[in-house]
């Protein structure tokens, strides 16, 4: 592998860490909550409502009436 | 570099804009019924009212928002917002941070509860001195003051207002007074510029900027920790300046050698930049980076201070922008991106002279924003920052190595 190659790798790896370092603060503040909100109603319509035999819209549709 | 410098200014205005939009539809509400009900979930409160506001519970207690009461004390980046709950004694039954827009690497470890808990029993007379009474906590300093201190006055005025209790001095002696932090940067900044500007009268001393380099990686990185930062820029754009002393010393003795001298900051005091080169000096061959390919990927750095001060603006949160490594390594605190950034950046500087220093940091791409012409640097084949000849001068870092100036007022033209 040619010095020039290994340069454009080595830019290429600090570029993806550095993107990766600058996104992480971000993920961690707004996606994963949000993501984790989704997962913990998603698990609790599967695990609750679905077997009560609510469709997943008529759920959230009572929730809201609630 | 007309045109970055365009750009990023762009950048900059747009998104303070648009963050100022954004904060104005969404004012910060900070939810103080929920850390009453956390720290006194027996006691019920009264409303807020009083001058100073506080809340008076059930118990006998008063709870009170500390910014209330003294709005004026800040730590590195703004006030310290606390909740405490004092008792008919005046001593400390609850506290917890409600906000603060410190630094979060520096600062982790002062929101812990095991921390706070540590105020819990103190009174009004209490002294709340760092590293006397209070535990100081390497490395964040500044916000543990601004922490203690608020906690103590603003315990004070309440305890007088709402309880009628006064503090006196506390009865013990004061504790001794430490040099002040920031003059040891004033001293490092004054020295070392002097030393710049006797390297480019003669090359004899060229020796100082190893001596100034090593201070910075000392002083700057591992004593202070305190290296200059575009979040301290991003912080004076937001308007939320510092009431710590070394803080204006810092940014202010950087952003005045940046107009004068350009990167002066990265050749003779950065730390990080200091680490850089002297792990670079090892008997290490180097890469040869095709000249082309090195003058493109060094617009990088400008491209990631753009996008990283566009994410502090429009959100509002310097945390948010922070991917520098000199903050990781030198607050001892990052997470595993930012520690893989250091230990790549570190590695990369046996194969390319200052690798994070051409490519990646921030704080060199303000410095390239701010350089202006200057004459006598012609370039050098043990360049430093790996320029060719002759330097584009938002690169140099002003080492004087290649520095040559004639005493008719003229400039030579050959390399040193």
């Amino acid at each position: 592998m040619t010095e020039a190659k290994k340069f454009r790798l080595l830019i290429i790896a600090s570029v993806i860490v550095t993107a990766l370092a600058l996104s992480h603060a971000l993920v961690r503040e707004y996606l994963a909550p949000d993501l984790e909100s989704y997962v913990r109603r998603r698990l609790h319509y599967s695990q609750v409502i679905a077997k009560k035999g609510l469709g997943l819209h008529k759920a959230l549709y009572w929730k809201e009436k609630e | 570099m007309k045109k970055i410098r365009i750009l990023i200014i762009t950048v900059i205005i747009l998104s303070l804009a648009a963050g100022s939009a954004l904060r104005a539809h969404r004012a910060a509400t900070v939810d103080e019924a929920a850390a009453l009900r956390e720290l006194a979930p027996r006691a019920s409160f009264s409303p807020k009212n009083g001058n100073p506001p506080f809340y008076r519970g059930s118990d006998g207690s008063v709870a009170f928002n500390s910014f209330d009461v003294v709005p004026s004390i800040r730590g590195y980046a703004g006030p310290i917002k606390l909740m405490l709950v004092l008792d008919r004694t005046g001593a400390i039954r609850g506290i917890k941070i409600l906000e603060h827009r410190e630094t979060k690497t520096y600062v982790h470890y002062l929101e812990t509860p095991g921390y706070l808990s540590r105020f819990i029993g103190k009174t009004i007379a209490d002294h709340f001195e760092v590293d006397r009474d209070v535990d100081g906590i390497t490395r964040a300093t500044v916000s543990v003051e601004a922490l203690a201190r608020t906690a103590k006055e603003s315990s004070r005025l309440v305890a007088a207002e709402a309880l009628g209790l006064r503090a006196g001095d506390g009865g013990g002696q004061a504790g001794p007074r430490r040099f002040p932090r920031w003059s040891i940067a004033v001293v490092l900044f004054l020295l070392s510029f002097a030393g710049y500007f006797v390297t480019r009268r003669t090359k004899k001393f060229r020796r100082l900027r190893d001596l100034s380099l090593i201070a910075g990686l000392a002083g700057l990185g591992f004593f202070l920790s305190a290296p200059f930062s575009v979040l301290h820029v991003f912080n004076l754009l937001l308007l939320r300046p510092s009431s710590s002393a070394l803080w204006y010393a810092v940014v202010f003795g950087t952003l005045l050698t940046m107009t004068i001298a350009g990167r002066f900051y990265c050749g003779w005091l950065c730390p990080f930049g200091a680490l850089s080169e002297l792990i670079g000096r090892l008997p290490v061959k180097k890469w040869e980076a095709p000249a082309e390919a090195d003058n493109r990927w060094r617009k990088l750095k400008y491209a990631f201070f753009g996008f990283a001060a566009a994410l502090v603006l429009v959100s509002g949160r310097v945390d948010n922008g922070n991917y520098e490594t000199f903050v990781t390594l030198f607050s001892l605190h990052g997470n595993v991106f930012t520690w893989s950034l250091v230990a790549l950046s570190l590695i990369a500087c046996l194969r390319v002279e200052r690798f994070w220093c051409r490519y990646l940091c921030p704080v060199a791409a303000l410095g390239g924003l701010l350089s202006r012409k200057a004459g006598g640097y012609n370039g050098a084949a043990d360049c430093p920052m790996g320029n060719r000849r002759p330097p584009e001068i938002s690169e140099c870092i002003r080492c004087n190595r290649c520095y040559n100036r004639v005493d008719s007022g003229g400039w030579t033209s050959g390399a040193s």
